[in-house]
C-alpha cells in the first residue's frame, strides 16, 4: 500500500470515469495493482474500480480531524428554583411516558404552582413535548419550571427560539430595555406586580408604552384608578389601530365595553340608530326593521378601528365573533350585502344592548321578542348574544336564553358565555337542559351532536383554567358543581353501556364525555368518580377501558400533587 | 439483590404495545401477593376472569412466567409487575417462593449452563484501538464444528451457487456501468440503484445489496463530490464482490468476513456451537435504532470491563416486534459473549449465560467509560481499517468534550484544550435527541461521549455528564391493597 496518494491519481480517474471507460484512456491506477487483471476481461473497467477503492481507503485512514471555528455555547446559569425530586420526577416521567401531552402539561401546572422547577434529566423529553405542541402562551406561563438550564437548551433549539424568548419571564426586575408586547406579557404572568403602582412610579415611561399597560390592566379590572390614562390610551389606540399589538386589538370591544361614556360608542350608536327602527305595519303589528339603506356608503368596504380580527389559531378556547356564518344565510353573489350585515352586526355588538330597549321604551324581552318579525333576525340574534357577553346585562341574558331559537345542529356563537352570566342555581339548570337526560343518547336532539364541544365551553380543560389569562373569568365558581354533574351524567349513561341497542354514534359520543371528564376533573373529584365509576369499570362493556384510565389518571393526578406537597412542606 | 430501573424495564420491554400495557397495569390496586427474594419477583395480578394470573420473574435473566394466554414474553402482566418493582419497590416483600413458581425457578437453575470462561482474547485494550486476537492465533474456533447432515450441505452448496450466479451477473451491471460513465448516475431515480439491489437480495446476496444501496448519491441535494464518492464506494463493492468471488483463496479470517459482508452469515446456533465465547462483564455502552430495508434494525455496543473489548450486537425485528436481547443502555450484564469471525471481530450474539447484572449496591454508579481524544479515535480507526477494509464504524469513548456549533448551525466535538480540532456530529433522529439531552444534562460541561465513527460523521450514543447534586424527597406512595 502506497503511504502517499498523490491528488493527481484522483484528478485523473474521475474524468475516466465520468466519462466511461470505452470513451477513456488508459485510467492511472496504483503502482502494484494492475498485473493480476491484464489477463482478464474488462481489465480497464476493473482496474479503475479497484483502484478508486484503494484511494478511498487511503483516504479514509489518512484522515485527521477537521479544523476550523465552532462556538461553544456559554455554560447556562445557577438556578433559581429548587429541583423536583426523584419521586416527583418519577412520576412526571410516567406521565412523558404516557405520550399525552394534555396530561404533561397538567403536570408541569401543577410544578409551577409548587414553585419547583424539572430536574436536568427531564428537560430533554419536556422540550421535545413543547416543540411538538404549539402552546406559546402556555409555554411562557412555565418558562420558571424550564428554569435558566431550559431556557439555555431552547435558545439553541431550532424549534424553540420562542420559549428562548420567555426568558424575560423569568425575570421580575424591570428593565427599560424591554419591549412594549413583552412588558405586556410579564404582566399577564405576573399579574401581582401592581401595575398601576408601577405605572405611577414611572413617570419616564415612554407614552406608548404606558398605554400599552393601562390597556392591559384594563382588561383584568385592574386599573380602575386610571381612568384619565385610560382614556387617553384609548384614544391613541383608536387613532392608530395598525400599532396596535393583536392582542390589545382584540380586546377593543371588551375595553370599550368597560367604558360606557366613551366617544367612540357615542359615534357608533349615531352611525347605527337609523338602521334599526321598530315599525308599525299595515295590520298595526311592531316590527323591527333593519334599513341597510341608511349604512354609511362605506359601510363593511374600508377596515376601520372596530374591526374584529380573526382569532389566531391558539386561541380555539375564546369563541369567534360569528358574523362570518351569516355570509351563508345571505342571497348568493352578494358581497356587497354580506359586508354590511356583518358591519352592521359588529356595530349592534359594541352598544349595550340595554340601551336600544330605553330608546324604544320596551323591556328586553319586549325587545327580543320583537327579532323574529325582523328581515335580518339572525343577524340581530347573534349580535345582541354578543353585546349581551360583553356588557353582562344579566336581565338580557335571561331574556336571550329563553327565547333565541335553536339552530339545527350547532350554538349560537357567544351562547354559552352569555349563559355563564347566569347565577350558579341558573346556570346548573340551563346547562342540564342542554345535557341529554335518562338513559337515551336522542338522536333527534340537535344540540346532542354538539355536546361534547358545548362542554369544553362550559368547563374548559382545567390545565388552561389555571392560567391567569386577563380577559377571561376563569374559575367560574359553577364550575365544582358543573363538574359533580358531567360525573353523575356519565356514570348515568356508562351504566347502559352493555346495551346492545346503542349505536356507534351513541358510542362514540360517550367516549367523549369520558374524555372530557378526564380532561376537566380536578384531584377533588377523585373519591366521588371512585365511588361513582369504579364499579362500571371493572365491567365488561365498551367503556370500561376509557373507566379504568380515567380513574388511573385522576390517581396519577393525585400521587403527583401528594409528592409535591410533601416536598412543599 | 437484583433490581431495575424504571429506564432499564423500558428497555427490556422492547414491544411498545406490551409496555404500555404494562404500564396500565402497573398500579398498586391491580395486584396481590407480591413478594420477592434477591433473584425473583412474583404477584397476582386481576384479569377478566375469577381468577388473577400468576407471574413470577427470574431477575437472571431475566425470564418471564406467567400463565395468561399471551405468547409475548414478557407480557403486560411481567412488564407491569417490573414497572412495579421498579416504582415502588417496597411493596415487593421478602417472602418464600409460592409453590406455583418454585418448580419453574428451579428447573431454570438445573438447566442454566455453567458460565463461559474462555480467556478474553489480548488481554486489557485502551479505548479506541482495536482489540488484537491472541498474539499468533487466528480467529478460529477451537470447537468441533457441528455436523451438518447431507441435506443441509446440499442446500448450502446450490446457496452459494445461488450466490455466485448473482454476484457475476452484478459484476457484468457494474462493469457496464463503469464503460458508460457515471455522468449524469446523480439525476437517476432511486429505482436505478434499487432493483440490482433487489436482484442481490433475491440471490441471497443482502450484505451486499446494502453496500449498492449505500454507495447511491442522495436524491436531494447532491454533493459537489458525489461523482468521487459514488467512485470510492462503487470501488468498495466491487472490491467485496471480487473477493467474494475468490473467497476459496482466501485465509479463513478474510473468507469469513467477506460472506458475513455479502450476507453470508452463521446463525445464531451454529455461532455458539463453533465459536468460544468471551466471557467478563459487559456495560452496554450505547444503542440506536435504524431501518434496513424492511426491517427494523437495532444496533448495541458492549465494552467488557476486564478486557477493554468492544462487542456489537446486531438484531433485526419486524414491524413492531420486540428484539430479542434485552439490553439496556448503561447498563451492566455478566456472561460470554460469541464474536463472529472475521478480519477485525466485533459483532456478537450473547450466550445463553448472559445475563443482567445487578448494581454493585445502592447509590453507586457504573464506571465512565475512559475515554480518548479526538486523534486517538481518528488513528483507531484507521488501525482498524487496515485490518478489515470493509469495516462499517468504529467504537470510541471521548473524554472532556464539549458541545460546539459551526457557523452553519451544524454541532460538533471538541476538547476543550484542542480548540480547533472539531469531530462532525450526526445529527439526525435519535442523535440529535442524544445532544438535547447532554445539554440539558450538563448545560454546556465537559463531558465523556461514547459513539461510533464512521469516516464521515460521529454518531454520538451516550454522553456521561458530571453527576449534580439531586434534592432528596420523604415520598412516600400508597401502598398496595391486600
Amino acid at each position: 500500500m502506497p503511504t502517499y496518494v498523490p491528488d493527481a491519481t484522483w484528478g485523473a480517474l474521475l474524468p475516466a470515469a465520468l466519462a466511461g471507460t470505452h470513451r477513456s484512456p488508459a485510467p492511472p491506477t496504483l503502482p502494484g495493482l494492475t498485473p493480476p487483471l491484464q489477463a482478464e476481461a474488462a481489465a480497464a473497467e476493473k482496474s479503475l474500480l479497484l483502484t478508486a477503492a484503494s484511494l478511498r481507503l487511503v483516504r479514509r485512514a489518512g484522515q485527521r480531524p477537521a479544523t476550523g471555528r465552532a462556538k461553544t455555547p456559554r455554560p447556562a446559569e445557577g438556578e433559581q428554583w429548587p429541583a423536583a425530586g426523584p419521586a416527583v420526577a418519577q412520576l412526571l416521567r410516567q406521565l412523558l411516558d404516557t405520550g399525552d401531552a394534555q396530561e404533561v402539561l397538567r403536570g408541569l401546572v401543577a410544578l409551577y404552582e409548587a414553585r419547583q422547577r424539572l430536574p436536568a434529566s427531564l428537560l430533554a423529553p419536556v422540550l421535545k413535548l413543547l416543540a411538538d405542541n404549539a402552546w406559546p402562551h402556555v409555554t411562557k406561563l412555565l418558562t420558571p419550571v424550564l428554569g435558566r438550564r431550559g431556557l439555555w437548551v431552547a435558545s439553541l433549539h431550532p424549534a424553540l427560539h420562542h420559549v428562548a424568548r420567555y426568558a424575560i419571564y423569568y425575570s421580575v426586575s424591570f428593565t427599560a430595555e424591554a419591549t412594549h408586547t413583552e412588558w405586556a406579557e410579564l404582566w399577564r404572568i405576573f399579574p401581582d406586580l401592581a401595575l398601576c403602582e408601577t405605572i405611577r412610579a414611572w413617570p419616564a415611561a415612554p407614552d406608548e408604552l404606558k398605554q400599552q399597560l393601562v390597556l392591559h390592566a384594563w382588561e383584568a379590572g385592574q386599573a380602575n384608578c386610571l381612568p384619565a390614562e385610560l382614556t387617553a390610551a384609548l384614544a391613541s389606540v383608536l387613532a392608530q389601530p395598525a400599532s396596535l399589538a393583536w392582542t390589545t386589538y382584540d380586546h377593543l370591544p371588551q375595553l370599550l365595553a368597560q367604558v360606557p361614556g366613551h366617544p367612540c360608542l357615542a359615534q357608533c350608536w349615531q352611525q347605527v340608530v337609523p338602521c334599526l327602527a321598530p315599525t308599525r305595519d299595515a295590520a298595526g303589528m311592531l316590527r323591527l326593521v333593519v334599513h341597510l339603506a341608511n349604512l354609511p356608503g362605506d359601510a363593511g368596504r374600508q377596515g376601520d378601528s372596530l374591526h374584529p380580527v380573526p382569532w389566531p389559531q391558539e386561541r380555539e378556547e375564546y369563541p369567534q365573533t360569528g358574523f362570518q356564518y351569516l355570509e351563508s344565510t345571505l342571497p348568493e353573489n352578494s358581497p356587497d350585502l354580506a359586508r354590511q350585515v356583518a358591519w352592521l352586526g359588529r356595530r349592534l355588538s359594541l352598544l349595550p344592548p340595554q340601551r336600544w330597549a330605553e330608546a324604544w321604551h320596551l323591556t328586553p324581552a319586549q325587545l327580543l321578542d320583537l327579532v323574529p318579525t325582523s328581515s335580518y333576525p339572525d343577524l340581530l340574534w347573534a349580535a345582541w348574544l354578543h353585546a349581551t357577553a360583553l356588557h353582562r346585562d344579566l336581565e338580557f341574558a335571561r331574556a336571550l336564553l329563553a327565547r333565541v331559537p335553536r339552530r339545527p345542529n350547532a350554538w349560537w356563537p357567544w351562547e354559552i358565555q352569555v349563559a355563564l352570566l347566569l347565577p350558579e342555581p341558573e346556570l346548573l339548570a340551563w346547562a342540564e337542559a342542554q345535557l341529554p337526560a335518562g338513559a337515551d343518547f336522542p338522536a333527534e336532539n340537535p344540540r346532542a351532536v354538539e355536546w361534547p364541544a358545548v362542554l369544553s365551553h362550559l368547563l374548559p380543560r382545567a390545565t388552561l383554567a389555571a392560567i391567569p389569562w386577563p380577559w377571561q373569568r376563569v374559575r367560574h365558581p359553577a364550575w365544582p358543581a358543573l363538574r359533580e354533574r358531567l360525573l353523575a351524567l356519565v356514570a348515568r349513561l356508562a351504566a347502559h353501556a352493555a346495551a346492545p341497542t346503542l349505536k356507534p354514534p351513541q358510542r362514540q359520543r360517550l367516549h367523549a364525555l369520558v374524555q372530557h371528564l378526564g380532561a376537566v376533573a380536578e384531584v377533588s373529584l377523585l373519591p366521588a368518580a371512585e365511588a361513582a365509576l369504579g364499579p362500571l369499570a371493572a365491567g365488561n362493556s365498551f367503556i370500561a377501558p376509557d373507566l379504568q384510565a380515567l380513574l388511573a389518571t385522576l390517581r396519577q393526578r393525585q400521587a403527583l400533587r401528594a409528592a409535591l406537597a410533601v416536598v412543599a412542606n | 439483590m437484583i433490581s431495575f430501573t424504571e429506564s432499564q424495564v423500558q428497555a427490556l420491554v422492547t414491544d411498545v404495545g406490551t409496555l404500555k400495557r404494562g404500564q396500565q397495569l402497573a398500579a398498586p390496586t391491580n395486584w396481590s401477593n407480591l413478594g420477592r427474594t434477591d433473584y425473583a419477583l412474583w404477584g397476582e395480578c386481576a384479569g377478566s376472569g375469577k381468577t388473577p394470573y400468576q407471574i413470577g420473574i427470574d431477575l437472571h435473566g431475566p425470564a418471564y412466567h406467567c400463565n395468561c394466554p399471551s405468547r409475548v414474553f414478557p407480557c403486560k402482566h411481567a412488564a407491569g409487575l417490573l414497572l412495579l418493582q421498579a416504582r415502588q419497590p417496597t411493596l415487593l416483600a421478602p417472602g418464600p417462593v409460592p409453590a406455583w413458581l418454585a418448580g419453574w425457578l428451579s428447573k431454570r437453575q438445573a438447566s442454566a449452563p455453567a458460565a463461559a470462561s474462555t480467556p478474553p482474547a489480548g488481554g486489557a485494550a485502551p479505548a479506541g484501538a482495536p482489540a488484537a486476537p491472541a498474539a499468533g492465533k487466528p480467529a478460529k474456533a477451537t470447537k468441533a464444528p457441528s455436523a451438518k447432515s447431507l441435506a443441509s450441505q446440499q442446500r448450502e452448496a446450490e446457496r452459494l451457487a445461488r450466490m455466485d450466479q448473482g454476484a457475476a451477473e452484478f459484476e457484468t451491471w457494474l462493469l457496464d456501468l463503469v464503460r458508460e460513465g457515471l455522468a449524469g448516475k446523480e439525476k437517476q431515480p432511486a429505482s436505478y440503484w434499487a432493483q440490482p439491489a433487489a436482484r442481490l437480495v433475491d440471490n441471497q446476496l443482502p450484505g451486499l445489496a446494502a453496500w449498492v444501496r449505500a454507495a447511491a448519491p442522495p436524491a436531494k441535494k447532491v454533493p459537489a463530490d458525489w461523482a468521487e464518492t459514488l467512485l470510492g464506494r462503487l470501488g468498495e463493492v466491487y472490491g467485496l464482490l471480487r473477493a467474494f468471488r475468490n473467497r476459496a483463496s482466501l485465509p479463513a479470517e478474510a473468507q469469513a468476513e467477506v460472506q458475513q459482508q455479502v450476507g453470508l452469515y452463521l446463525t445464531r446456533e451454529e455461532l455458539l456451537a463453533d465459536q468460544p465465547t468471551v466471557a467478563d462483564t459487559w456495560l452496554v455502552l450505547g444503542q440506536y435504532s435504524a431501518k434496513e430495508d424492511k426491517l427494523n434494525a437495532r444496533y448495541t455496543w458492549l465494552q467488557g470491563q476486564q478486557t477493554g473489548r468492544y462487542a456489537l450486537v446486531q438484531e433485526y425485528a419486524v414491524r413492531s416486534k420486540a428484539y430479542h436481547a434485552p439490553l439496556a443502555p448503561k447498563t451492566s450484564y455478566v456472561g460470554g459473549l460469541a464474536f463472529y469471525p472475521g478480519l477485525l471481530p466485533l459483532r456478537a450474539v450473547l450466550a445463553p449465560d448472559f445475563t443482567f447484572a445487578p448494581e454493585p449496591s445502592a447509590g453507586t454508579e457504573l464506571p465512565t467509560p475512559a475515554g480518548g481524544t479526538i486523534g486517538e479515535l481518528y488513528d483507531g480507526y484507521a488501525q482498524a481499517l487496515g485490518r478489515n477494509r470493509w469495516l462499517r464504524a468504529w467504537p470510541g469513548a471521548l473524554a472532556d468534550v464539549v458541545l460546539a456549533r459551526r457557523t452553519g448551525g451544524e454541532w460538533v466535538l471538541r476538547h476543550e484544550s484542542l480548540p480547533n480540532e472539531l469531530l462532525p456530529l450526526y445529527q439526525d433522529g435519535e442523535a440529535l435527541n442524544v445532544i438535547w439531552e447532554v445539554l440539558a444534562l450538563g448545560g454546556g460541561v465537559p463531558f465523556t461521549a461514547f459513539g461510533e465513527w464512521d469516516g464521515t460523521a460521529y454518531r454520538m450514543l451516550e454522553g456521561w455528564v458530571p453527576a449534580e447534586d439531586e434534592p432528596a424527597d420523604t415520598y412516600a406512595p400508597a401502598a398496595a391493597e391486600a
